[in-house]
């Protein structure tokens, strides 16, 4: 037991020394100078103004404490219920969106169109799970009649992970087709609305990507139609012959009926004299510049402007070119 | 605030740095700390009771520790008092098995010290207690002349164990170099560059505890016997 030797009294405190020569403020309990105490009473430094250093590093080290406790649960529950972890997208006109947090819940839910802002505003489906939120929806697409029975409905789903979208396809697959739709399910991205609207004729009303098989299969393949060619066919310039004589071409007079020609995919024929060497130029693809805005056709050989032109339908009347030979329907 | 509220406010900052004031003060406030001690106690209190010096030692803690941030003067001092007075239950609480050898015996006819046999010598006792009072007279004379006093040394003490330390290896070095402790006597300053280079110690720790070397300095040098052996364990800590 530490000894303290009493080296002051006054009336409020006394002043002592223990046996390693550290000196103190004690409670003077009736002692006398030069006694030798054990056990006194000694000041404290509990209500002392100034922080000592250790207090400021516990009330550091407790704040943090107190922030750990309560940010780490708080994190957790952002991580599984706030934060987006996948994206479903119904490829319909109403192009909805839904955002799902890591449990499949519905976080949010839009669309750019009007027509996905009206189903939106019909259902309610945020913090649903996302099998029953897609069946919402679809019934709200099927009752607002922008697919019917036996559409194909296009959704894609989105995640960070290959397990959390075969995660949720699985799940769509295996419930959704309760409607009599067709469901495909992709676990990649929608096709970026850029190449939807290029897709899309100005004048159409949106259609839906929702395509059944059979109307997918019957889709009328975009063709330019041509129409009969009203103008007299100008006369083809005639040519030079080349060295060796060859057959001459039947050039129709100016006069002649006009034709009506179906489409010609016959590609040019160039007709050339037996033991005739081609000429340099025969060889050559002819090369045409496509340009959106304006057709620009091959120049004719001696500098002169093609004789395409485009007809009134917006169809392109094609006028063979020969090279010497005679079209099909000339011979008659 | 009221002017007697004022008034205890400016003797209190007063007495915070003078010891006078501070015995001044306890004396005229005797009454009120008569009066927190007998609300604890439930009786009142005598002069000999432990309780009303700890009332008393609270009351002057009280004078260190006051801030006006701390509202009136009177009620921190009571509440001081009041939890000075609980600490020191709680530690008496810790010896309730032992038996007070003031406790009357069997026969209700002696205290129970009387029944023991003193191996003290209480003479020779008394002699040392008186020698070692001479002693600490002088030292408080010597230290006068430094000027500092025991209430400083007190206040200047190291609170640290490494601070203490450092402090210990500086006077080991002075106690092993002679010439120091000479100089330091004739010249009345702490040779600090001194002591700082020969023990490798920091000189701004030095510094910082100068007042309380200049005590320890001078129990070092000739004339404190008692002081010495009772301190040999700082002094020997470098020797073995």
């Amino acid at each position: 037991m530490m000894k303290y030797v009493v080296m002051q009294c006054t009336k409020g405190y006394a002043v002592l020394m223990d046996e390693e020569s550290k000196f103190y403020f004690a409670a003077n309990l009736n002692y006398e100078v030069g006694q030798t105490v054990t056990n006194p009473v000694i000041l404290s430094d509990k209500y002392k103004d100034g922080k000592p250093v250790m207090t400021i590093i516990k009330t550091i080290v407790a704040a943090a404490a107190c922030i750990g406790v309560i940010s780490i649960p708080c994190y957790s529950y952002y991580n599984k219920n706030l934060k987006p972890c996948s994206t479903v997208t119904f490829a319909s006109d109403t192009a909805i969106s839904m955002t799902l947090n890591s449990s499949g819940k519905v976080l949010s839910i839009e669309s750019d169109n009007e027509y996905g802002s009206k189903i939106i505003e019909k259902v309610n489906i945020k913090g649903k799970d996302n099998v029953e939120a897609a069946n919402e929806i679809l019934q709200a697409e099927i009752s607002e009649g922008y697919i019917s029975a036996g559409d194909t409905v296009e959704i894609y789903v989105e995640a960070k992970s290959d397990e959390k979208v075969e995660d949720i396809k699985s799940k769509l697959e295996t419930e959704l087709p309760k409607h009599d739709i067709k469901v495909n399910i992709h676990d990649e991205k929608k096709p970026s609305k850029r190449e939807d609207k290029a897709d899309k004729l100005p004048h159409e009303k949106p259609t839906a990507e929702i395509t059944t098989a059979a109307a997918k299969a019957e889709k009328p393949v975009h063709t330019v139609k041509t129409k009969p060619v009203e103008k007299p066919v100008p006369p083809v310039k005639k040519e030079e012959p080349v060295e060796t004589p060859t057959t001459p071409v039947v050039v129709p007079p100016a006069d002649t009926p006009p034709v009506d020609t179906p489409p010609v995919d016959v590609p040019p024929v160039a007709v050339h004299p037996t033991d005739t060497p081609p000429l340099p130029f025969e060889n050559e693809t002819p090369h045409f510049e496509k340009n959106d805005d304006k057709e620009i056709l091959p120049p004719h050989e001696n500098g002169k402007e093609n004789n395409k032109e485009k007809n009134e339908f917006g169809g392109v009347h094609t006028e063979l070119t020969t090279m010497g030979g005679i079209l099909p329907h000339e011979k008659k | 605030m009221d002017s007697e509220t004022h008034e205890i406010a400016v003797r209190v900052a007063l007495a915070k740095n003078d010891k006078s004031e501070s015995d001044a003060l306890i004396s005229d406030y005797m009454p009120f700390i008569k009066s927190e001690t007998a609300k604890f106690i439930n009786r009142s209190p005598e002069q000999s009771d432990d309780e009303l010096s700890i009332a008393m030692f609270a009351f002057y803690e009280a004078i260190r520790n006051y801030s006006k941030l701390r509202g009136s003067f009177l009620k921190f001092a009571a509440l001081q008092i009041k939890n000075r007075l609980i600490d020191y239950y709680r530690r008496e609480k810790r010896n309730m098995g032992n038996i007070s050898l003031n406790m009357p015996d069997e026969e209700n006819k002696n205290e129970l010290v009387d029944t023991i046999s003193d191996s003290r010598d209480e003479f020779s006792e008394n002699e040392i207690r008186e020698a070692t009072k001479q002693e600490i007279a002088e030292l408080s004379a010597q230290m006068e002349e430094f000027g500092v006093s025991f209430t400083d040394i007190a206040e200047n003490s190291p609170k640290q164990r490494r601070t203490l330390e450092i402090c210990g290896k500086a006077v080991r070095y002075a106690r092993n170099n002679p010439q120091i402790l000479a100089d330091f006597l004739r010249t009345k300053r702490v040779p600090l560059a001194a002591l700082a280079d020969g023990s490798g110690v920091e000189r701004k720790t030095l510094e910082r505890h100068r007042r309380y070397l200049v005590a320890v300095l001078l129990i070092c040098t000739n004339g404190y016997e008692i002081m010495r052996g009772h301190i040999m364990q700082v002094l020997k800590g470098g020797e073995g």
